[in-house]
């Protein structure tokens, strides 16, 4: 008989589910800086649905959008839920993570319990007639982000998640590793091959900005895979070796630039001149970094309101810019007449649909993508990494934290 | 021969109807005896001046040409003195990488007969051999003038562009315009239901004669909001946009989830104030077209020629009146293709 609650790592006999589990979470009179939003709770294990699975996390992955949930901005996650209906008043997230399988639901065919998976983040309704359609998911109306606006995400104990979003585990992987790429894998993924024409074929040129953090690193590591050729815009000299070590085949430091954010107006002869010359500039150095003179075929873009302008403006003939977030602010404005003259393409992206969360799995799994795992932490040092991340001090790649797991370096076989 | 030219870059004042000199043609060039030109904005913006644009003076315009072949080239095959035929406008060098890929619009030395070299407003012309199309009888010369260019433009915006396809919902903002109210066509052919705006109903019906299902006029409704309502939130998954900055914010609330807006143009100016956020929880594909290569020309001339496609024509003048005729398209009083016939 399972006894009531685990301590972490104490595992129950395999498909035997605890009342009971631990978890982080967030509650909205504690909203605010990471550090003091997110505490560790005892909280009810989530019962599952037909179609879903409950799994027993090793190690979990950090994200952006948990920092998003403990500010309770721009959405406040916990309010949503209550709207549609859900019982909780608390949000235990977290939308990257390894673990096994531990009870399944009994529709569920895909996986059974006892197998080790990673889980991508994509969760959708089941009766979505979008979905039922065989329409892409990450199009549909139900469709959210799993761990952020789901609950019982991978910050807990064990985590519910929809059968489809389980991968299995690239085997070479430690638990550490496995749990901390996917969320910005897949969304990378998506953006550089989910659009075609404009996908990374051999020597193709793809500028990626910000390419310390979990997404860019990514990027870069999947354009080499491609056999594309990256250009990683950071924002100190410190960042180039990185970028360069992840597969980048010339860095920019943007610091040395100073035209960034909104474009001028066209009229103002002398403020759009020098924000011209900026641009120009920075194509220039893009030359530079590639050692010929060949314009990105593919500009991934996060920061947005900053670099947007840019952008578009360094973008190739016919090529295309791909947004996923606007870090720096969503006020972008749009020159049209490189858009139309120059036949460019502004394309939107979310996250991925399984297909592609699998494509880039195999491609861990081959050993040709790293996981760019920056550095593991302990399981109640979760606060504290996000408060990293708000803070922009968090470790080049992709943080993880163990749950399950009793120390680094275990789970790879 | 007499052209509708100009001397130097300027308002209505500089164009006259005068003597110039003979358009001479090279071996693989043609001579074609214009019938029918037909007039664009391009016309005025060219007259006015473009920047980095310098031409030969006197200069004249005209890039929607149909007529008879008057003369060939030592190199020419394929046509004969006589043929009845439509002009190509497209200029390209045939020799970098996107001419390469057939992507003739693209090309790095693009160029627009009748706006880089001389054009259509005007007795003769000379074009390049495999530049002309031989027309069937049953098509008038002011036909197929008034067809090329803007078909060949909304052609590939939203066939190759934004692959319109059967069941989706096609928005076109500002329908009196010549891209905008031959697409009102492309789209019904593509098996689409067509949205329209424009502030004038006499617009709004002819685009209704043109196969336009649903028509709004923004002068006194609220076309996002319209939009909205009529397809339950949902939005539409093609915006055609050639106005800019007065429309875009709507354009960008209007698309669905997934959707594409095609722009190839900015009546109102080019600025666009975007909420990225939109772009990219909705997943919306912001593209940009221009002209179209030769294979998308053919393509949208098959269509006029098979009757499946017509010419939207709102006056015929002939070419000496060329100057009111220019008034006329820079007023916005058409709907439809000026032609001027030599």
């Amino acid at each position: 008989m399972a006894a009531d609650l685990y301590d972490l790592g104490d595992k129950p006999p395999l498909g035997e589910v605890p009342k009971r589990m631990h978890a982080f979470a967030v509650r909205q009179s504690r909203f605010g800086q990471p550090r003091d939003a997110w505490k560790r709770e005892v909280l009810p294990t989530p019962a599952i649905g037909p179609d879903e699975v409950l799994i027993y996390v090793m190690a979990s992955g950090i994200n952006y959008n948990n920092v998003w949930a403990s500010l309770g901005q721009p959405l406040d996650v916990i309010a949503e839920r209550l709207k549609m209906g859900e019982p909780e008043d608390f949000h235990a997230g977290g939308s990257d993570c390894a673990g096994i399988v531990w009870a399944t639901g009994k529709d569920v065919k895909n996986v059974k319990v006892g197998d080790e998976v990673i889980v991508h983040s994509g969760w959708w309704r089941p009766d979505d007639p979008w979905v039922l359609s065989g329409k892409d998911p990450m199009l549909a109306e139900s469709t959210r982000i799993w761990g952020y606006q789901t609950n019982y995400g991978s910050y807990c104990q064990f985590a519910r998640a929809q059968a489809h979003q389980c991968i299995p585990k690239p085997r070479r992987l430690t638990w550490e590793a496995a749990g901390c790429f996917l969320l910005c894998a897949s969304t990378a993924y998506r953006m550089l091959m989910g659009w075609a024409p404009h996908t990374v074929e051999k020597g193709d040129v793809v500028l990626v900005w910000g390419a310390t953090g979990g997404l860019g690193s990514l990027a870069l590591e999947i354009v080499r895979a491609q056999g594309g050729r990256a250009v990683a815009v950071v924002s100190d000299d410190a960042k180039k070796k990185f970028c360069l070590d992840h597969g980048a085949v010339g860095a920019i430091n943007r610091s040395q630039f100073d035209h960034w954010g909104v474009m001028p107006d066209t009229k103002d002869g002398k403020a759009y001149g020098n924000w011209a010359k900026g641009a120009r500039a920075f194509g220039k150095a893009i030359w530079d970094a590639l050692g010929e003179r060949t314009s990105p075929k593919i500009v991934f873009e996060h920061p947005g309101e900053a670099t947007l302008p840019t952008s578009e403006f360094v973008c190739a003939t016919g090529g295309m810019i791909v947004i996923c977030a606007g870090t720096t602010g969503y006020n972008v404005t749009l020159d049209l007449r490189y858009h139309w003259m120059r036949q460019k393409r502004l394309q939107g992206s979310h996250l991925s649909n399984d297909e592609q969360a699998l494509a880039v799995t195999k491609l861990v799994d081959a050993g040709r993508v790293d996981p760019c795992l920056s550095h593991t932490y302990a399981f109640d040092e979760l606060p504290e990494c996000h408060q990293l991340m708000l803070d922009n001090k968090h470790p080049y790649g992709n943080m993880a934290v163990l749950v399950n797991a009793p120390k680094t370096g275990l789970g790879a076989s | 021969m007499k052209a509708l030219a100009f001397g130097e870059h300027g308002g209505l004042d500089r164009l006259r109807y005068q003597d110039v000199a003979d358009p001479k043609i090279g071996p693989r060039d043609v001579l074609v005896r214009v019938r029918a030109a037909a007039l664009n904005h391009l016309d005025l913006f060219v007259r006015e001046g473009l920047p980095g644009l310098t031409l030969p003076m006197p200069f004249w315009t005209g890039c929607d040409i149909a007529g008879d072949v008057a003369a060939i080239g030592a190199e020419v095959r394929d046509v004969a003195v006589g043929d009845r035929v439509a002009v190509n406008p497209n200029l390209y060098d045939g020799t970098c990488e996107f001419c390469l890929r057939g992507e003739h619009s693209l090309c790095v030395r693009y160029g627009i007969l009748g706006e880089h070299t001389h054009g259509g407003l005007a007795e003769y012309v000379a074009v390049e051999g495999r530049h002309v199309v031989t027309l069937p009888a049953a098509v008038a010369y002011e036909d197929a003038a008034a067809f090329v260019l803007v078909n060949m433009t909304a052609w590939r915006m939203l066939v190759t562009r934004a692959r319109l396809r059967a069941g989706e919902d096609l928005l076109i903002l500002g329908v009196g315009g010549g891209v905008s109210s031959t697409a009102v066509q492309i789209g019904k052919l593509c098996g689409a239901r067509v949205w329209v705006t424009s502030s004038s109903d006499e617009k709004l019906e002819r685009a209704r004669a043109l196969g336009a299902d649903e028509c709004i006029n923004y002068a006194k409704e609220d076309w996002v909001k319209v939009v909205g309502q009529k397809t339950g939130r949902r939005g539409v998954d093609v915006v055609l946009e050639n106005v800019g900055a007065a429309t875009w914010k709507g354009a960008i609330r209007t698309v669905a989830k997934g959707g594409r807006i095609v722009t190839c143009g900015a009546t109102s100016g080019p600025i666009a104030e975007t909420d990225i956020r939109l772009v990219f929880w909705k997943q919306i594909s912001i593209i940009g077209s221009t002209m179209s290569n030769d294979a998308e020309f053919n393509a949208v001339m098959g269509q006029l020629f098979a009757g499946r496609l017509r010419a939207v024509v709102d006056t015929v003048m002939p070419l000496r009146d060329g100057v009111e005729a220019q008034r006329r398209l820079a007023e916005g009083k058409q709907f439809g293709k000026i032609v001027l016939t030599p």
